[in-house]
Order: C-alpha cells, then sequence, then structure tokens
C-alpha cells in the first residue's frame, strides 16, 4: 500500500482542525433546531 | 518579520491548493463570531446587579451599539484597507487581522471588569470591526486566485465558515460564561479573556499556512478550458468608477437588507404569526420551537454559502442572483399567506430557502466581481462593496422594526397580521434587485474601447 506523504497528512490535519469545531457548531444548532420539531426541549 | 512579507507567502511549485480553504476557514470561523455577539447581551445588562439589571448596569440600547459599530467598522475596515491587503498580501492582513479581533476580546474583557462601556466600544466595536474587514476579505481574494476554475465554490467555503463561526461561538460562549460564572461575577470579563487566546491561535493557523499562487500560475489537475476566464483586471479605483460596481451595490445591498431585516425578527415573528390565539393551544409555537426556528435559518444560512455560491460556476452568477430575487420575491409574498392557511410547514419551508439566499448572495458576490473586474484588486474591490453589507445591517432592521411598531401602535393592526406588510416590503427591494442585476452587463462591452 501506499505511505502517505507528508503534504497530504498536512492536508488532512489541517481539514480536521477546521472541520472539529465546525461539525460541533452545526451539531449544537441542529440539537436546537430539533426543538422545533418537539424532538428536543 | 519578514515571514509576514508578501514574497514570504508565495507557493512552491507543486503545492496543494486544498491546504489554501483550511486557512481561510480559520480565519472565518473565528471572526463569524460577531453573528453570535448577542449572546452577551443579558450578561452585560446585569454585571451589577447579577441575578437583575440594577441602576448604573448598562441598558440594551447601550450595549447594542458596540454590534453596530463593529459592522460599520468591517465595511469601513475593508473598503479603506482593500488596496493595503493587495499591496502587502493576505498574510500581514490576516496577522493583523487576528492580533485587531483578538486584542479587541482583551481590551473588552477589561471593559467588563472595570465597567467601562468605551473600552467595548473601542474593543470589540472598533478594534474588532477593524479585525473583521480584514480577515473577511484577505482570505477570499486569496481563494479566488487559487481557484480561477471554481471560483464561487471557493469563496463559498470561506463565507461558508463565517456562518459557522456563530453557530460554534454561541454554545461556546455560554459554556465558557457558565464555568467562569460565581456568585459574584457574570464571568463575562474571564470569557472574553479566554476567547481573545482562542481566537488569536486558531487565526493564527490561518496566519501560517496561507499560501498566494505564483504569477501566471494555473492549477495541474484542469483543462485551461475549464478554467473562466475573468474580464479585465481593473484596479479598485477604476472599478468603482464604472456603473456596474454601483448596480453590483444595489444588488448587494438589497439582497442582504431583504435577509436581515427578518433576520432579527425570526423568533417573535413564528410566535406572533402561530400563536395561541391564531392556531389555538395545542398547535401554538413556544418559545423553545422559535428558538429552533432560528437555529435552522442558521443552518440554512450556512449551507446556502457553500450551495448557491458552488451552483454559480455552473449556471453563471447573474442567473443565480436572478434565481435569488424572482424565488424570494414569490416567497416573501407567500409567506403571509401560509400564516393566513395555519401552514406552519409551509411558512419554515419559505424562510429555510430565503435564508439560504440570503448567505448566498454574500458567498456568489465576490465571483460576480471576479468576472467583472478580474483578479488583479479583487480584494480591495470586494473590501469597497462591503459598505453595502454595513449599510444593510444598519438599515434593515431598523426598516423591519419601525414598519412593526408603526402598524401595532399608530394603526392598531393585530401583532399576527403587522408582518404582511413588511413582507411586501421585503419582496419589493428583491424585485428592485432583480432590475439591478437585470441591468448589469460585462464590462468589455463599454469599457473595452476605453482601455
Amino acid at each position: 500500500m501506499k505511505k502517505p506523504s507528508r503534504v497530504s497528512i498536512i492536508l488532512w490535519l489541517s481539514w480536521v482542525f477546521v472541520g472539529i469545531p465546525t461539525l460541533w457548531g452545526i451539531w449544537q444548532t441542529l440539537y436546537k433546531a430539533l426543538a422545533l420539531f418537539g424532538v428536543t426541549k | 518579520m519578514s515571514f509576514l512579507d508578501k514574497s514570504n507567502t508565495i507557493a512552491a511549485p507543486g503545492y496543494n491548493r486544498w491546504r489554501v480553504p483550511p486557512a481561510a476557514l480559520a480565519i472565518h470561523l473565528c471572526i463569524g463570531q460577531i453573528y453570535a455577539y448577542s449572546v452577551f447581551n443579558k450578561p452585560l445588562s446585569q454585571l451589577m446587579g447579577i441575578t437583575k439589571p440594577v441602576e448604573g448596569d448598562w441598558s440594551l440600547v447601550q450595549i447594542g451599539y458596540i454590534f453596530s459599530i463593529a459592522l460599520f467598522c468591517l465595511g469601513a475596515s475593508a473598503a479603506v484597507f482593500g488596496r493595503w491587503l493587495e499591496r502587502v498580501g493576505p498574510r500581514k492582513a490576516m496577522f493583523v487581522s487576528a492580533l485587531c479581533f483578538s486584542g479587541g476580546f482583551f481590551l473588552s474583557g477589561l471593559g467588563v471588569w472595570w465597567h467601562q462601556i468605551w473600552l467595548l466600544y473601542l474593543g470589540n466595536g472598533v478594534l474588532g470591526g477593524i479585525g473583521l474587514g480584514l480577515g473577511y476579505i484577505s482570505p477570499v481574494s486569496t481563494l479566488i486566485k487559487w481557484f480561477p476554475d471554481r471560483p464561487g465554490m471557493a469563496t463559498g467555503m470561506a463565507i461558508m465558515g463565517f456562518g459557522g463561526g456563530a453557530m460554534v461561538a454561541a454554545p461556546l460562549s455560554i459554556r465558557l460564561m457558565e464555568f467562569f460564572q460565581t456568585p459574584d461575577s457574570m464571568g463575562v470579563a474571564e470569557t472574553f479573556l479566554a476567547l481573545g487566546v482562542l481566537y488569536l491561535a486558531y487565526m493564527l493557523f490561518g496566519v501560517f499556512t496561507i499560501r498566494i499562487p505564483p504569477e501566471g500560475w494555473q492549477p495541474s489537475d484542469i483543462s485551461t478550458q475549464t478554467a473562466q476566464k475573468p474580464s479585465l483586471g481593473l484596479d479598485a479605483d477604476a472599478a468603482i468608477r464604472t456603473p456596474q460596481f454601483y448596480l453590483l451595490f444595489a444588488v448587494l445591498m438589497l439582497n442582504v437588507s431583504a435577509g436581515i431585516g427578518v433576520l432579527g425578527q425570526a423568533s417573535v415573528m413564528i410566535q406572533e404569526m402561530f400563536s395561541e390565539k391564531v392556531l389555538g393551544p395545542n398547535r401554538a409555537v413556544s418559545a423553545v420551537a422559535a428558538g429552533g426556528f432560528v437555529g435552522l435559518l442558521s443552518l440554512f444560512n450556512m449551507a446556502g454559502r457553500f450551495f448557491w455560491s458552488s451552483l454559480s460556476d455552473k449556471i453563471g452568477r447573474k442567473n443565480t442572483y436572478t434565481i435569488f430575487f424572482l424565488l424570494g420575491t414569490a416567497l416573501y409574498i407567500l409567506i403571509p399567506l401560509t400564516g393566513r392557511m395555519g401552514n406552519i410547514v409551509l411558512f419554515v419551508g419559505a424562510f429555510c430557502l430565503i435564508m439560504s439566499m440570503y448567505g448566498g448572495g454574500f458567498a456568489t458576490i465576490p465571483a460576480y466581481l471576479r468576472d467583472m473586474f478580474g483578479t488583479k484588486e479583487v480584494g480591495a474591490i470586494h473590501g469597497r462593496l462591503l459598505l453595502a453589507w454595513s449599510m444593510a445591517a444598519l438599515l434593515g432592521p431598523q426598516l423591519v422594526n419601525n414598519i412593526r411598531a408603526y402598524q401595532i401602535e399608530t394603526l392598531h393592526i393585530p401583532a399576527a397580521e403587522a408582518y404582511s406588510s413588511t413582507m411586501y416590503l421585503m419582496a419589493g427591494l428583491l424585485a428592485l434587485g432583480f432590475i439591478c442585476n437585470w441591468l448589469i452587463k460585462p464590462l468589455q462591452e463599454n469599457k473595452q474601447s476605453q482601455v
């Protein structure tokens, strides 16, 4: 199997670095939004 | 500090351009915090009373000025420093943005500590606003240069981050305030300091990783035919002397005014239009459900930024805005009808679509500017155009609030029906936007002979 290059590791880490807070923010908002349908309180 | 120089920011051969969007997102995710600033309204208004506001506490009107000053400084700094950004490159501009934005939190933290509101005006307002303006345009102009084949998608990604920033900042700020709260303190000052440190670290990641392409660079993974050729490369001074600039200014301002005006009213609006009096006790929309509605709008606002700007790469910017204006007008006319029908699903659906187009308008405009004026000084031109946003942010909510107040207080119209004329006014603004967009012609037709 081809070993991932240093560049592609940096690329993935960069996306993970910005992706984690983004997904957390989306989840928090989605959870709040579910109250509209009576799913959450 | 030569590390910050433009010459040291040029990417080496073989650099993967997909490393640039995370750098842009790191900046936009932080500065998007401004849209969540309202979470501080209540705690800031009872810093002395702790459990309730007492004499000497700041009023909500006084606190509201912080947001207004920040948005004004966003537009002003983007307009004033746009050309400086083009000259010194994105890294230095992003570095200054990071210092200003986080410095604004440090200064505001001191303001809370000493209970001096002018420090908050200066901190989160002026300094933060300058950080917002520089931070908003720097990554966008860089991404446009890296993605000549998909400028809409590239800028949509960054500007989507701005929408996402509020989603991160609101729950994060609430958790931090809960963590720092004591019986004698609301924990706001400590939260400001913590946010300042966090945002500085995060934005510096963007500063360190941003790169600009070498002169004449073209992506290797696309054929040159698929790269969308921009029109003439005009500088910012020449661009603002064209009618196209003012038409685009009007397009952005009208699209934003129509969206931002109702965004601030969304929670109250759904509760009044679908109240117990209108629908009966079992079907009325509660305050919690209304909060969920606002959350849903934020999600569509964010998603629309990526979806519509990416779509604009396929169907063109003018067609994309034509959809915004025509569909938006129709939806605004439809909304009062959904209220009268008591159809909440249609109401929510219409607003979600409107909010996606509101976000899409922000995200598609840089690519529209690039198509029209080229990439030469697109950051500076974008900066000047952002004054339209500042103006809309100040005018839009005023328009909606005043019309509503006039109808309820002077004309004695029931609250549930008071929104109809507001919706028709918003539809009118979008119809006007359609005309402005329709009048926009490619620059070559009347400019080429002069060049």
